[in-house]
């Protein structure tokens, strides 16, 4: 709570009393280190665990002095992409660690495989300290599946409308093209591409696109 | 390669996804696809550019990836379970040998004294380094390296206590990622490192570093990356194992060829995979003009492609040494369920033999 201090007697107390009960219920909150490179995602991720009544302690960026925020922040677990470069650094806590007192190893060990399946699939890895009840752990990984499941469909979807839009654009183009080269009406030029698309078994997109390209080069 | 796809041909091709890191040594792998060696073995094959080490092994060990480049050690950390997964393992041709060098900050460089790429003058500087700063009461300097199970970490370990540094109460070892090598010098995060080229010459190239020593000078063609499988997969898939050592054989030979290493450093540069400077990408390779620092990459010459049980016996030492491992291990039969030379034999006798016109071609250069 950084602005405690700011806050009026009357919300201060209710401030402590919020506190009292979190520390009752501590026992389930998890405190939580995000590691991602997209905010779009970490953000969903942040707000998912805090509703759930997990403590997200820091938001870090692959690039971001991740070794000092482990030791500075003391987290539970370690939420990051499968993908992420960062994960290799992360591994090093747990191999020697005669140094740092707070191991912190890969889940899958501690997790049954179909979990781990399910996690790297959707694209999450976590890093939890040595020790940690799987009880504990699951909603955690749960929540992050969910998230990035979540993040993942959007992000096709934005794909899809932009490559739709993007063929839409192309065939137009290519129709024009072909109209102008071979002296034939809209209809047969479509046609073309079509038959052309069909035989190569590829998208029309993708034979607009071929046919603009050789038409630039001639 | 889209031809053999589309084409009607009697033999299917087995399709493969093999996954690699964004090295200068991920090369042969490049080569096998652009020139053809996985076709020619009768493979049609994916490369995955993955994010790091452990997220190749997770893939690798939950059947998302058929094969992957490794970390030398790697298989004999999994085999042992050391690396907290311990699903097994194995390797049957090593892709690249030597490769690495040990880089300190501009900073570091000049309060050791700008010392000779030799191992034992440059450990002296560092010593006489580490214990003015231990008088002083300055921090300890930290050291990065790329993966627990790293050619790389056993080196600079090895080096540094060489010198009477102990890395484990004298320096900080940390891990980086190498793309991440640089900004971690330049921001002062870390004092010097331990990664593959051409890591070292761009620090020098960006002037935010000086390289002490190429590691060959530490332990010379030491094997650094392997090709590596799940001991599952090797024996469901066994032919395309055998031919995917076979093509990796051939893109080996194919590379220690006269002006080959030119063609396949500019392969690299058009990858665009490595965000290092185009001319530190170009040198990793042919060593042209960096004199003693030179990397020396090894793919094929000769039978460097066979694994060495000997690497794998200094690996293991490495790890009982730095308490990576402990209790009783059967060390004959872990670096032979690990270090497969068997397999490379039957894959030898799969790759086509070195043509001999390039013989001819070599003679004439």
């Amino acid at each position: 709570m950084p602005d405690a201090g700011r806050r009026t007697k009357q919300g201060h107390a209710y401030c402590l009393k919020r506190e009292q009960q979190r520390l009752l219920e501590s026992q389930d909150a998890v405190r939580v280190i995000l590691v991602d490179d997209d905010r779009h995602r970490m953000g969903l991720l942040d707000s998912a665990l805090s509703a759930a009544g997990h403590e997200v302690v820091g938001k870090l960026l692959d690039t971001d002095d991740i070794l000092g925020a482990v030791d500075r922040l003391a987290p539970d677990i370690v939420l990051l992409d499968v993908d992420s470069p960062s994960r290799d650094t992360l591994e090093s806590l747990g191999q020697i660690s005669r140094d740092r007192p707070r191991p912190i190893v890969l889940f899958a060990q501690k997790s049954d495989s179909e979990t781990i399946r399910r996690a790297m699939r959707a694209g999450v890895s976590a890093y939890v300290v040595d020790g940690m009840h799987p009880n504990r752990l699951q909603p955690v990984i749960e929540v992050a599946i969910a998230r990035f499941q979540e993040f993942q469909g959007m992000r096709r979807e934005l794909e899809n409308a932009r490559t739709k839009l993007a063929d839409r654009r192309d065939v137009e183009k290519a129709k024009g093209l072909l109209m102008k080269r071979r002296g034939v009406d809209e209809n047969v030029a479509y046609e073309l591409m079509r038959k052309m698309a069909m035989d190569r078994n590829i998208r029309l997109g993708e034979v607009a696109r071929s046919l603009i390209a050789a038409a630039e080069l001639l | 390669m889209s031809a053999a796809r589309h084409g009607a041909g009697p033999a299917k091709r087995a399709r493969l996804r093999i996954g690699m890191l964004p090295l200068a040594d991920a090369v042969p792998l490049l080569v096998a696809r652009d020139m053809g060696f996985f076709a020619g073995q009768g493979l049609d094959v994916t490369l995955s550019l993955e994010g790091s080490w452990a997220g190749i092994r997770d893939k690798l060990a939950a059947g998302m990836l058929d094969a992957a480049q490794l970390l030398a050690p790697m298989p004999l950390a999994a085999n042992l379970g050391a690396d907290r997964l311990g699903v097994p393992m194995e390797a049957a041709i090593v892709l690249s040998r030597n490769g690495s060098s040990i880089t300190v900050s501009n900073e570091l460089f000049l309060a050791m004294g700008s010392p000779p790429p030799d191992p034992v003058a440059a450990g002296q500087a560092l010593w006489r380094v580490i214990e003015a700063d231990r008088v002083a009461g300055r921090p300890r300097r930290t050291f990065a390296h790329v993966f627990p199970f790293s050619a790389h970490h056993y080196l600079l370990r090895d080096w540094l206590d060489a010198a009477g540094i102990e890395p484990d109460r004298d320096v900080n070892l940390v891990v980086i990622p190498p793309p991440l090598m640089l900004e971690h010098l330049r921001s002062g995060r870390v004092d010097g490192y331990c990664v593959g080229a051409p890591w070292g010459m761009a620090a020098e190239i960006e002037g935010v570093g000086r390289r002490l020593m190429p590691t060959h000078m530490l332990r010379t063609d030491c094997a650094d990356k392997v090709l590596g499988v799940t001991r599952d997969w090797a024996v469901l898939n066994a032919h395309s194992h055998l031919s995917l050592i076979a093509a990796l054989i051939e893109a080996g030979q194919w590379l220690e060829k006269p002006g080959h290493r030119e063609q396949a450093a500019q392969m690299l540069v058009d990858s665009h995979l490595i965000a290092a400077p185009r001319e530190s990408l170009l040198r990793a390779l042919t060593d042209e003009g960096d004199g003693v620092y030179a990397p020396r990459f090894v793919f094929g010459v000769g039978d460097s492609a066979r694994p060495r049980h000997e690497d794998a016996r200094w690996f293991l030492s490495q790890m009982r040494r730095w308490e990576q491992v402990s209790g009783p291990i059967d060390v004959d039969a872990l670096v032979e369920s690990s270090y497969r030379l068997k397999l490379y034999g039957q894959a030898q006798a799969l790759a086509g033999s070195p043509v001999p016109g390039d013989i001819v071609a070599r003679c004439l250069h």
